[in-house]
């Protein structure tokens, strides 16, 4: 088992090294089930996957099975999904609407708000012993709907999940918040669940702001699949960025971002021209979001990863995704398409279409992604190939620590991100403390406090 | 083996342990029935409580 300073020397962040072991060997990947996706807070699912009394959505918290429901006074709750007598899944399907889940094994059974609430022959086999209350189902520590999305932790001192998410909030906030500038107001219209053999940081890494790796999508950029290929524009999307600056931010909690700030006269640049009714629609959003925004209008999203192992694309396409991990070499992502809520139908219809074409098991950018993230895993398990570290040296010390947006920001293409993600990476891995998860230097508590 | 699923709300039921109890919904899974004791030998004190009881639990069904 790695010690704590074996981290130190797999996680070399000032030298621009990392140890392959870190995403291939089975016991540091046990480690990281039990230091990090015990305590960091993941994304669970949307409120519009369960939008009734009695709706339920299985989804997962590291490797575990997790039930996201409402009950029948609306509340949501996130459950383990695992009865209290021998454990086994108190609900088998992906999602639906129930009363009760009830223990396929022995029926106990459980009310939507976690009671135990049926026992067979209670009276007769547990009269007296049996305390109820105390073998419900097991409750996350933490719950938090932010903006729809569904967060939990299992971890009772973590921070509230604002906290948690320090500076990339107002990042995270582009994918959440309607086109036109209202707080939230999003929808899943689609999940995309498969599992692919790699390492789930592979991915999470990914949507760090990993910019550098755009040459493997090349093919796709010249065969055009955004919403104005038909129109002539080649690509995976508009280029509403083009004329932006481009920034690279890494949080101290890990967290990772790559977003635009638009020129001062911020001016609408034509997007959707293969549909008049979308490009009608985002022409509208756009003047909407900047009357209501004004300056903070200038602020647009590309991707981004909450760390652990939640990504988001921010515009085109939209959407969350989980990064779940099964083994150090497999992992099931799941992609929540988002859109407005009160968006038009086509709006939505295309969107989705759009957004399968992109992303996804199927989706034309993420085959070319998974190709690198499984062969980059198969070809780091070998006895030699585990000799040699990953080169994290992009970018050093290519960064200001004073911009407005907080974090250490870079304006040109960097690893600096990654290198802040495997830095707080280590720091869950050696057992910090939350004043050090969330960016204070190790031993520097009197001073975060 | 007692149908549950045919139980229709108002039925009387006897239970294990000599309690006799009223169906105030059925949960039209096979299993469970939510019940209102009527009668229970060992502790009076739960007469009029709601309760989940299982198809186990039914001695006999009684009447509506």
């Amino acid at each position: 088992m790695p010690l704590r300073n074996d981290f130190d020397q797999l996680v070399d962040v000032k030298g621009g090294f990392i140890s392959r072991e870190i995403f291939v060997d089975a016991d540091i990947y046990r480690q990281e089930l039990d230091k990090v996706f015990t305590r960091a807070w993941l994304l669970v699912g949307h409120e519009s996957l369960v939008p009734n009394p009695g709706d339920f959505y299985t989804s997962r918290m590291g490797e575990e099975s997790v039930i996201l429901c409402r009950d029948k006074k609306g509340e949501i709750h996130v459950f383990l999904n695992s009865c209290r007598h021998r454990g086994m899944k108190v609900c088998r399907y992906e999602q639906g609407n129930t009363s009760l889940f009830t223990c396929p094994y022995h029926s106990w059974t459980y009310t939507t708000d976690g009671k135990l609430q049926g026992v067979p022959l209670h009276r007769t086999l547990y009269d007296g012993v049996l305390d109820r209350e105390a073998n419900s189902l097991v409750s996350v520590a933490k719950l938090c709907n932010y903006k729809g999305s569904i967060w939990a932790t299992w971890d009772k001192d973590a921070p509230d999940f604002i906290t948690y998410l320090g500076d990339a909030r107002i990042h995270l906030d582009q994918a959440l918040d309607c086109r036109d500038g209202r707080e939230g107001g999003s929808e899943v219209i689609g999940v995309h669940k498969w599992v692919f053999p790699a390492n789930w940081k592979f991915a999470a890494e990914n949507f760090l702001g990993d910019t550098y790796h755009n040459p493997s999508h090349r093919s796709v950029d010249l065969i055009g699949i955004g919403p104005s290929a038909a129109a002539g524009k080649k690509g995976r999307r508009d280029d509403e960025l083009e004329k932006a600056q481009h920034v690279w931010i890494s949080f101290p909690e890990g967290h990772g971002v790559h977003s635009a700030i638009q020129p001062e006269a911020n001016d609408y640049i034509e997007s959707f021209l293969d549909n008049p009714i979308l490009e009608k629609y985002f022409r509208h959003c756009f003047e909407e979001r900047k009357r209501r925004l004004g300056e903070q209008a200038r602020l647009l999203p590309f991707v981004g990863t909450i760390f652990p192992n939640t990504s988001y694309h921010g515009r085109q396409p939209r959407g969350l995704c989980a990064w779940h991990p099964h083994s150090p070499t497999s992992t099931e992502g799941w992609r929540f398409f988002l859109v407005d809520k009160d968006a038009p139908k086509e709006a939505k219809e295309y969107l989705r279409r759009y957004y399968m074409r992109y992303s996804g098991p199927a989706g034309m950018t993420e085959q070319d992604d998974m190709e690198n993230w499984l062969y980059a895993t198969a070809a780091s398990t070998g006895t030699i190939a585990r000799r040699y570290p990953f080169n994290y040296q992009q970018s050093m010390g290519a960064y200001v620590t004073d911009h407005p947006l907080g974090g250490e920001v870079s304006t040109q293409i960097t690893e600096q991100i990654a290198r802040g993600f495997y830095r707080r990476w280590t720091s869950y891995m050696q057992g910090g403390d939350w004043h050090e998860l969330l960016g204070a230097p190790a031993g520097n508590r009197q001073a975060a406090e | 083996m007692i149908d549950v699923m045919a139980i229709k709300v108002g039925t009387r039921l006897r239970l294990q342990q000599g309690v006799t109890a009223e169906v105030v919904e059925n949960m039209d899974d096979g299993q469970w029935l939510q019940v209102r004791y009527l009668e229970v030998p060992a502790r009076p004190d739960d007469v009029g409580s709601v309760e989940l009881c299982h198809a186990q639990d039914i001695i006999r069904v009684l009447g509506e």
